[in-house]
């Protein structure tokens, strides 16, 4: 047998004609759930800004997750700072005062002629010691003040 | 562009097509019916699918083929579920008064309902859409090579099941 032929044969076979009374109903259900949908999609404008964010922050939850508890430690730990008691405040007027203790204190300590604070240009902020007393300077100071 | 005009170009030109496709491949008029529905409502809810397409007529045969696949998944699982016997098998063919050619039909009918499913497909497109195997794999996305090994074990089987019938016929 050719298979040709064999081809041929079959092609020429005619298929079913698609029923005519399917047109208007396959056209009216398609444009119908597109209405459906196009309302669908108007009323749940908030959801797409809601899943806006959930793709944007949900394909990495344990990240997100470890940056918020960084931060919550980090806030703990600057609330647990402050909570020894409050910052003491140094008036403006007796900074300058302070300072000049200051340095008659470590020119002591140091055995170093004294400063004149005559000399000490105003508003001048001299670097914090690095000398073992510094720290016990620092508290007789804020006793001083206080 | 509105939509409804273009639907109903584009159901004109292809739904035949689709129809004789459709019918051929899950062998239930149901079936064909939600597919074909299918496909016009994704084409509706995207009409830009369709001025993107440089060849409507394979992406129509696509989206159906994908949604056919699934349809007949569907139906096999229902059938299995309920126990249930092939029920409405669909002829393919139109009917035809002539004794010999009708029982010609019925036994090309019967022998394409016997291919798996995939050969079917690719058995159609090549004899009643009259498509290159190109084109046959573009839109069934499957290999070219597969598209033709497909359609030469489907054409082998039906040679072989109405070889007495033809001959004695031809």
């Amino acid at each position: 047998m050719n298979l040709d032929d064999f081809e041929h044969r079959l092609g020429r076979q005619p298929l079913r004609e698609l029923p005519s009374a399917w047109r208007a109903g396959v056209l009216k259900a398609a444009l119908d759930a597109t209405d459906a949908e196009d309302a669908v999609g108007r009323g749940t404008r908030r959801d797409r800004v809601g899943s806006w964010w959930r793709e944007w922050l949900w394909p990495s939850p344990v990240a997100w997750a470890g940056l918020m508890a960084a931060w919550v430690m980090v806030a703990a730990l600057n609330f647990a700072a402050t909570e020894r008691g409050p910052r003491p405040v140094i008036p403006p007027a007796a900074l300058g005062s302070y300072w000049s203790t200051q340095q008659q204190f470590m020119a002591e300590l140091l055995r170093a002629p004294a400063i004149d604070p005559a000399d000490v240009p105003r508003g001048s902020v001299r670097p914090r010691s690095k000398s073992p007393g510094s720290s016990s300077l620092k508290t007789h100071a804020y006793e001083t003040v206080a | 562009m509105p939509v409804r005009p273009e639907l109903e170009r584009c159901y004109d030109e292809h739904a035949p097509a689709l129809f004789g496709f459709l019918l051929n491949f899950t062998r239930n008029e149901s079936d064909t019916r939600d597919v074909l529905q299918e496909v016009f409502r994704r084409l509706a809810a995207a009409p830009g699918m369709l001025q993107a397409a440089r060849d409507e007529r394979a992406l129509l045969l696509r989206m159906a083929h994908n949604a056919a696949v699934d349809a007949v998944r569907r139906r096999e699982a229902r059938q299995r579920r309920a126990d249930a016997a092939a029920g409405e098998m669909a002829g393919v063919f139109s009917p035809v008064p002539e004794p010999d050619e009708r029982a010609f039909r019925d036994a090309l009918d019967a022998a394409l309902g016997e291919l798996p499913p995939e050969q079917r497909a690719v058995v159609h497109l090549k004899l009643w859409e009259g498509l290159t195997f190109e084109a046959i794999a573009a839109a069934l996305d499957i290999p070219l090579n597969t598209a033709a090994s497909r359609y030469r074990y489907g054409l082998d089987k039906l040679r072989h099941r109405l070889r007495p019938l033809y001959d004695e016929i031809r």
